[in-house]
């Protein structure tokens, strides 16, 4: 988002919604990217199982999960305090989860183990969605909302 | 040592148990072998036979720990083999404990869901309001990052339990983990706690100024919104005086009257907040430290 643009709506306050739209992409959207997120670590633990010892595994597992988590839950809530930049971030997570999920199930069906290969085959469906989701217009709308708001409430933050 | 017990509902079964028992086990070895091993010493010793009479063998002496340890030996229930009866013992808490698991997940990102939803619906009320939940909103973001990491933790114990229950019992044995987990969820709790107090605060407010919350979500009049206003401003503010109230609503410093659609939001909102914090607490209870709490107790009894 442009300078110039984002000084000419700072002096616009646009309508109050209460469920601004847009809300239930973002929702469905992070609530699939957990999912995936989880999914993604299981397809790479399960990959890596036969050059890590269990307890190593178990360790990578959580602490994979405590950082994509983080890393997920602190883009999505400052693209709701405005910052539309991390909407971008957010695709790109989103792509980097895919592939991942992609290289996985490649990998675990040429492995031969099926049962892993079909975990990462629903993680690539909901990660697809998640996709669709991120790039819709009524995404963007939400976010371009979301932007719009806070930047006149920083407006009038520094005005005081 | 077991004629000093107190024998509970002494029926005859009970005494007859007692009578082969007293002739099987040499219980003065049994209790030695026990009392050797650090951990279990001055544990409580009670034997079920096959047809599930219980005799206490010894009570629990609180020499070492003060929670009550207790050792059952059971005889494999009639008609069961004693193979069949093994396998049973063995895999039925891990059946159990799938159910478990699953459901605590269901839970866990169901309180996610929720906690999401505040975050993107008072994310999209505080420039209307002033910023003055923001404090709210951080703590909603925290609870929503926490219920995240607890719904990815949740899918991981499930899957575990499915193909490496080791892994569970790895993660349950460590210190670290169980503190963690039970900090996830003191800041989900956390953030519970804040949108159930903000709900009885705001309903309190509502209940200040005449105004039940059915109304509150059908929409207020110019006089209603006025005094809800003044409630809240008096609610943030204890003491306040009626000319400084209206002195500060003159300098723009607290609204005059909040617009209908805010008002309605924020009823809205701390409804759902509300579910969410049951939720949250539910999750915690169904797969974080709530659960480790009842399973002492179940050992105290």
């Amino acid at each position: 988002m442009s300078k110039k643009k984002s000084h000419q709506n700072r002096s616009v306050l646009p309508e109050y919604q209460m469920l601004p739209t847009g809300i239930w992409h973002m929702l469905t959207a992070v609530l699939l990217m957990v999912i995936c997120l989880s999914l993604a670590v299981f397809l790479t633990s399960s990959l890596l199982s036969s050059w890590l010892n269990e307890h190593s595994l178990v360790y990578f597992e959580l602490g994979s999960i405590v950082i994509l988590m983080l890393i997920l839950a602190t883009a999505t809530f400052l693209v709701t305090r405005g910052r539309s930049v991390f909407h971008g971030f957010l695709i790109w997570f989103n792509r980097a989860c895919l592939t991942t999920l992609l290289v996985g199930t490649l990998l675990a069906f040429l492995a031969g183990t099926y049962g892993v290969g079909l975990t990462g085959l629903v993680g690539i469906t909901m990660a697809s969605l998640a996709h669709q989701l991120y790039g819709s217009s009524k995404y963007r709308q939400g976010v371009e909302h979301y932007r719009k708001i806070w930047s006149y409430h920083r407006s009038v933050g520094s005005q005081k | 040592m077991a004629s000093s017990l107190p024998l509970g509902f002494n029926s005859y079964n009970e005494q007859n148990l007692r009578r082969r028992l007293s002739h099987l086990i040499n219980q003065d070895r049994l209790f030695r072998a026990i009392d050797d091993d650090i951990s279990l010493v001055g544990a409580g010793v009670m034997f079920i036979d096959s047809r599930g009479t219980a005799v206490t063998l010894r009570e629990f002496e609180p020499l070492c720990f003060i929670k009550p340890v207790n050792i059952v030996l059971r005889e494999p229930p009639i008609g069961l083999s004693a193979s069949t009866y093994i396998s049973e013992v063995k895999n039925n808490p891990r059946e159990s404990r799938i159910v478990s698991e699953a459901a605590g997940a269901v839970l866990s990102c169901g309180a996610a869901a929720l906690s999401w939803f505040v975050v993107f619906t008072s994310g999209a009320a505080i420039p209307f309001s002033g910023g003055s939940s923001s404090v709210f909103t951080v703590m909603a973001y925290g609870a929503a990052a926490a219920s995240s990491i607890q719904c990815g933790n949740s899918i991981m114990r499930t899957r575990n339990e499915i193909v490496a229950p080791n892994r569970n019992d790895e993660l349950d044995s460590e210190l670290w983990y169980q503190n963690a987990t039970m900090a996830l969820d003191i800041i989900s709790i956390g953030g519970a706690t804040t949108a159930g107090l903000m709900t009885i605060r705001g309903i309190k407010v509502l209940n200040a100024s005449g105004i039940p919350t059915r109304e509150a979500l059908q929409g207020l009049n110019r006089q209603q919104r006025r005094r809800l206003s003044r409630e809240i401003a008096r609610s943030n503010a204890p003491g306040i005086s009626n000319s400084t109230l209206k002195m500060m609503e003159r300098a723009g410093q607290i609204e005059r009257r909040y617009s209908n659609a805010a008002i309605q939001a924020t009823t809205l909102r701390q409804i759902k907040d509300a579910t969410g914090a049951g939720l949250a607490y539910a999750g915690s209870a169904l797969g974080g430290s709530f659960r480790q709490l009842a399973i002492v107790v179940v050992k105290e009894e």
